[in-house]
């Protein structure tokens, strides 16, 4: 059938070169764009990918371009309004880079005949999607002064499976339009926002998790003025250090954990004497039976000292325990007054039994953002 | 839900009325029109088997995938022969591993078997063509009919179907007695919006396969991907109360007099909040009001709280700034914010004159009322540092003597009647917290 279609319509590029169609694509799109998923650090989840890629093979390429930037613009000017600019000049150029090659792979693809189709109309979503998700990346990446190939195949690992299913809704809507017209948006659409509902209340119930652990920690830090916001601040660094140090968005979300939690035994303690106690230092035994913190429980074992040789953990989780005490040391370093009662994670505890490349790369970040280190053995 | 465990008359009533209600319809429906195997019956009978066997267990109910490809079964081949892949939905190799109760296998597959075929009966009755059918009889091409022309039928389909599934599976949760009907309901409502969303994938699922059955693989990924998320939802979900629980709890762990208290007030409050039938949306933020309920005491340096002798007027001002504190604090998680008020005004008195602002119960929320109740209960039968606990009797005295006053007749009284505190044994805190989590067997809920 998809065969049957590209033959048809390889000559004439595309199912129905149609404004009228082009219009109802670019509302479609706008509806499931006005409902993208922001992330906190300005990406987005989104599932209209899965329309323009589609479009760029129903209604031609010039109205598929219209379409893109027209929803686009518009779904970025309803939620964001003059903030628009920024984000609306990175989809876009994402966006039209991707019908850009996928223009390009299909336009060349004449040159083998129409028994190519069948082909064309899976690797035309399959293209557009991964070009899209590419450029995204790179911009990010140049934004934020990432490595771009670890965050480039860390993304690409998270998203597959998002991409896969946005890629089999387009062949779906490709398939289905030849027969129902521009009706097959409808049950498409309803698909893509079933999608769409169950990454947004996933993430949903991921920020309360993250706002309540880090108003606990905050709620028992208010106890001392000096420790107050130590947590949240090297959390902050640490994200910073792990995404400049190319860590996946997982593995950074767990490192931020680490080090909103790496002084939780002091927060748990009973008086100051024993919070100050250097030789305590027992943040993961105080987590051990909350489930939700299985794989921050390691990192914090590291941090805490727990560790006797280069065996006992994973490379993963020394560079997040090397990353999450780099980020206290610095805050403690900021914060002169914390210095005399800080006893958590530090470098100097654990850093002998850290792999010299794993130290090196951890370091590096952490210089390369301004940050002071102490010396690492 | 194992054989061991004895099902409560009522719902092995509604299962056998399920049941027999199920093969009568399937019979009436094979009279009138009998079943047709084609080979996009066999492909969703084994994508349905398939579903079901990767189905994702939540509390009370089970989600499936199944659901819209019944829809898609009653678009393609009418409903005698979708009742087929209805049944075929509610066999899962799980159910027969975990020995599952047959009532509960009868009373799913009847179900399933009885919605099926009146939704596919109400979208027939409105015009709504079978896809194959229609190629044969009519000569028409398959897949010929529109989707505008079918929104009627079809929405009325899932109407039908979705409340159907839903209102009956709410039903059996209420007949095993472990819920109020209304909270069943309750439940499983929230499900309706997703479940009609999913009729109109059924459709698309009719329209691809009429067009060429081997294009089904192509539904895989986007269902798959929608209910691997939904379930690490659930997953986070579920973890939520009792992650918050241990943490809260390890904080308070400092101060040896306050250990545990909030989780023992979360208990309780629970215990009052079902005395006084309380709906499970309720119960749900009264446990996370009280688990939060003294976030702002955690601020409040250790050497106020364990403090032996009186007070001086700052120390007292710390402690009685904790209430707005908290709420503050709660306020700051966004799904909570609706909580903080019971935060804030938890040392507010029914009469007026408590802390931290003094108003009356006019405007003090019903689920602070209930908190004041089970915060002071626990204060009073626990040793603290200036003073010693009181024992059960002596502290329900308490209650009665400031009812009217300090706390709310109707609270106390629920709580007396219910005899809450009489089963806890102060030197086992939280030893009853799983008491009331006794597991319900797992329903079908053919939607995402």
């Amino acid at each position: 059938m998809i065969q049957a279609i590209g033959q048809a319509h390889l000559g004439s590029w595309s199912l129905s070169v149609s404004w009228t169609t082009a219009f109802w694509f670019l509302l479609a799109a706008f509806v499931l764009d006005l409902f993208d998923i922001s992330l906190p650090q300005g990406d987005n989840i989104g599932v209209s990918g899965a329309l323009y890629a589609a479009s760029l093979w129903v209604v031609g390429p010039f109205q598929a371009v219209a379409v893109c930037l027209g929803a686009t613009a518009l779904a970025h000017m309803v939620r964001w309004g003059s903030k628009a600019g920024y984000r609306l000049a990175g989809v876009a150029t994402a966006r039209v880079a991707a019908m850009g090659v996928t223009y390009a792979l299909v336009a060349s693809s004449g040159l083998f005949g129409p028994a190519i189709g069948a082909v064309m109309a899976v690797m035309v979503p399959a293209t557009f999607l991964m070009v899209e998700m590419s450029v995204a990346q790179i911009e990010a990446s140049l934004v934020a002064h990432h490595p771009i190939g670890r965050l480039l195949t860390g993304n690409l690992r998270i998203q597959a499976p998002l991409l896969l299913a946005q890629w089999s809704a387009s062949v779906l809507l490709i398939l289905t339009f030849s027969r129902m017209g521009i009706w097959s948006l409808v049950p498409v659409v309803a698909l893509l926002l079933l999608m769409r509902q169950s990454y947004a209340l996933f993430l949903e119930i991921r920020e309360t998790y993250q706002t309540t652990i880090e108003v606990l920690v905050e709620a028992a830090e208010s106890q001392d003025e000096r420790t107050l916001g130590h947590a949240e601040r090297s959390a902050s660094i640490a994200r910073a250090i792990a995404m400049r140090a190319g860590l996946t968005a997982s593995q950074v979300e767990t490192v931020s954990y680490a080090a909103l939690l790496h002084d939780v035994d002091a927060l748990a303690a009973s008086s100051p004497q024993e919070s100050s106690d250097s030789k305590r230092g027992k943040s993961s035994a105080v987590l051990e039976e909350i489930g939700f913190f299985s794989e921050v429980l390691p990192i914090l074992r590291v941090c805490d000292g727990c560790c006797v040789s280069q065996d006992d953990y994973s490379r993963d989780e020394f560079m997040a325990a090397m990353i999450v005490a780099l980020a206290s040391d610095a805050d403690v370093a900021d914060h002169p007054g914390m210095a005399s009662i800080h006893h958590g994670a530090s470098v100097g505890r654990f850093s002998r039994f850290v792999p010299a490349d794993v130290k090196a790369a951890a370091v590096s970040a952490a210089l390369s953002l301004g940050h002071k280190t102490q010396a690492v053995y | 839900m194992s054989e061991n465990v004895r099902l409560p008359r009522p719902f092995r009533t509604l299962a056998f009325i399920a049941c027999v209600l199920g093969g009568t319809v399937l019979l009436a429906s094979w009279a009138g029109s009998p079943p047709r195997i084609t080979v996009e019956v066999v492909l969703l009978a084994v994508a349905t088997l398939l579903s079901e066997n990767f189905s994702l267990p939540l509390s009370k109910y089970t989600i499936s995938l199944a659901y819209p490809l019944t829809i898609a079964a009653v678009i393609l081949v009418g409903p005698s022969t979708a009742a087929i892949v209805a049944a075929l939905s509610a066999v899962s190799l799980q159910d027969f591993r975990s020995n599952t109760s047959p009532s509960v296998m009868m009373f799913n597959m009847g179900q399933l078997i009885t919605v099926t075929v009146v939704g596919g009966w109400v979208y027939g009755s409105l015009g709504g063509a079978s896809l194959l059918e229609s190629s044969v009889l009519g000569g028409a091409s398959v897949g010929a009919f529109s989707l505008p022309t079918s929104m009627i039928p079809l929405t009325a389909m899932a109407v039908v179907c979705a409340l159907g599934n839903v209102g009956l599976t709410g039903l059996a949760i209420g007949a095993l007695g472990r819920q109020s009907l209304r909270d069943a309901l309750a439940n499983v409502t929230w499900l309706i919006p997703s479940q009609f969303a999913l009729a109109f994938v059924g459709f698309l699922i009719a329209q691809v396969l009429a067009i060429s059955p081997w294009a089904l693989p192509f539904f895989i990924a986007p269902l798959l991907v929608a209910r691997q998320v939904y379930q690490r939802y659930a997953q986070l979900k579920n973890a939520y109360g009792d992650t918050v629980r241990s943490l809260v709890g390890a904080l308070e762990a400092k101060d040896a007099y306050t250990r545990g208290h909030s989780e023992r007030v979360a208990d309780y409050s629970l215990e009052l909040g079902r005395a006084m039938n309380l709906d499970s949306r309720s119960l749900e933020r009264l446990e996370y009001s009280a688990l939060l309920h003294d976030l702002g005491k955690l601020a409040v340096p250790s050497s106020i709280l364990s403090k032996p002798g009186s007070l001086s007027d700052t120390e007292m001002d710390a402690i009685r700034d904790h209430p707005s504190r908290g709420a503050s604090m709660v306020a700051k998680i966004p799904p909570l914010r609706d909580l903080a008020d019971n935060v804030g005004k938890h040392h507010e008195w029914y009469g007026g004159g408590g802390y931290p602002s003094g108003v009356s119960a006019a405007q003090i929320p019903p689920l602070a009322l209930i908190l004041c109740v089970a915060d002071c209960y626990d204060a009073m039968t626990t040793t603290r540092a200036y003073r010693s606990a009181l024992s059960h009797e002596q502290a329900v005295i308490e209650l009665q003597s400031c009812s009217g006053s300090q706390f709310d007749p109707l609270v106390v009284r629920a709580f007396v009647e219910a005899g809450i505190g009489l089963a806890w044994d102060a030197d086992l805190p939280g030893d009853c917290s799983s008491a009331h989590r006794a597991p319900v067997p797992a329903f079908e809920q053919a939607t995402l």
